[in-house]
């Protein structure tokens, strides 16, 4: 995965499901990419929790089959930063596809 | 499917190997390994609780050294948000307000005598000012449930807060003690100063008093959530 990608996943995720947990996201990811791209716990959580502390995301926590279940959600910055983050992944896949789609056409000049 | 009581007994046993100090991001590792057990149950694999733990922990976290960095960049994180949180309240604070305040403090310092009792007088408001903070916390203190052992580093972080003033406020004291006993810097009794210096003082406690309160509210309105 290419950095800086987790995030705006994460993001993306939050911004569509409102509030999720740790395990919730994975299988998620899990679910949307039809197994082809799993998230691991070590990426996630410090991934979540670099946007909390950015502020990007808040938390809240409720009592679930008896244990503390830590949800987070978009904060108000971080539903701004959705927008932005996609518009920045979008333009780097349209540039990635531009230079994908001009290599074998730069093949054949070279010829 | 919902783990047994005796499953879940030896889950929490088997996850105080790993030594996580702090309950917030325990309950955040536990609940995941439990979620993951249940889906794993869900899913049919009926293996004893300790085989599906370790496959959990391993695909999941890739063992014990990846929970440990889990809760390495936890509290590196949390730390930087307090650090944010905590500008954020001093910034909201120096303001034009408190610079008016600042301004009226020096000018009723002014007309104070610079005496004994005046200085005694000045720093015991001091102390009383530091000791705001303290009495907030303890009379408004969230109850954060922890397991044995663990301890809450939120709650550490706030006390920690709330006892810096009163922390530095002796420090000072003590200082001033040392220098004029030890070293017979007798000018730099308190009973010296000008009534502004004080005032400056009382000015920063102040804000620092204020900031924290703020900083309380704004933590636990997040954490009781």
């Amino acid at each position: 995965m290419l950095k800086g990608t987790l995030q705006t996943i994460i993001l993306k995720l939050l911004d569509d499901n409102n509030q999720m947990y740790g395990y919730e996201i994975t299988q998620k990811v899990k679910e949307i990419t039809a197994g082809e791209m799993i998230l691991t716990e070590g990426a996630l959580y410090p991934a979540l929790h670099k946007l909390e502390a950015d502020g990007l995301l808040e938390t809240s926590t409720e009592i679930v089959d008896g244990r503390a279940r830590k949800y987070y959600k978009l904060t108000e910055q971080g539903g701004k930063e959705v927008t932005d983050k996609l518009n920045e992944a979008k333009a780097f896949i349209d540039q990635l596809q531009l230079l994908l789609n001009l290599k074998p056409a730069l093949n054949k000049l070279s010829k | 499917m919902k783990l047994t009581a005796e499953e879940l007994d030896w889950v929490k046993k088997r996850m105080d190997w790993y030594d996580i100090k702090f309950q917030e991001i325990y309950d955040e590792v536990a609940d995941h390994i439990i979620t993951g057990i249940e889906a794993a149950r869900n899913g049919g694999d009926q293996r004893d609780i300790e085989k599906v733990f370790h496959t959990v922990v391993d695909n999941s976290f890739g063992g014990y050294l990846g929970i440990d960095r889990i809760v390495e960049t936890y509290q590196k994180a949390f730390r930087q948000r307090m650090r944010r949180a905590n500008y954020a309240s001093y910034k909201f604070y120096f303001n034009r307000q408190t610079t008016l305040l600042l301004i009226f403090l020096l000018a009723f310092g002014f007309y104070l005598p610079a005496n004994k009792i005046t200085g005694m007088v000045l720093m015991g408001g001091l102390l009383l000012i530091s000791l705001v903070p303290v009495v907030y916390a303890f009379i408004n203190r969230v109850k954060i449930k922890t397991d044995k052992g663990k301890y809450s580093m939120l709650k550490n972080y706030i006390f920690s807060r709330a006892y810096l003033l009163l922390i530095f406020f002796a420090a000072l004291l003590n200082s001033i003690n040392i220098l004029v006993k030890d070293f017979g810097l007798t000018f730099l009794k308190p009973a010296f100063y000008p009534a502004a210096v004080y005032m400056v003082l009382y000015y920063l406690f102040i804000v620092y008093g204020l900031s924290f309160i703020r900083l309380y509210k704004q933590t636990y309105k997040v954490a009781s959530q």
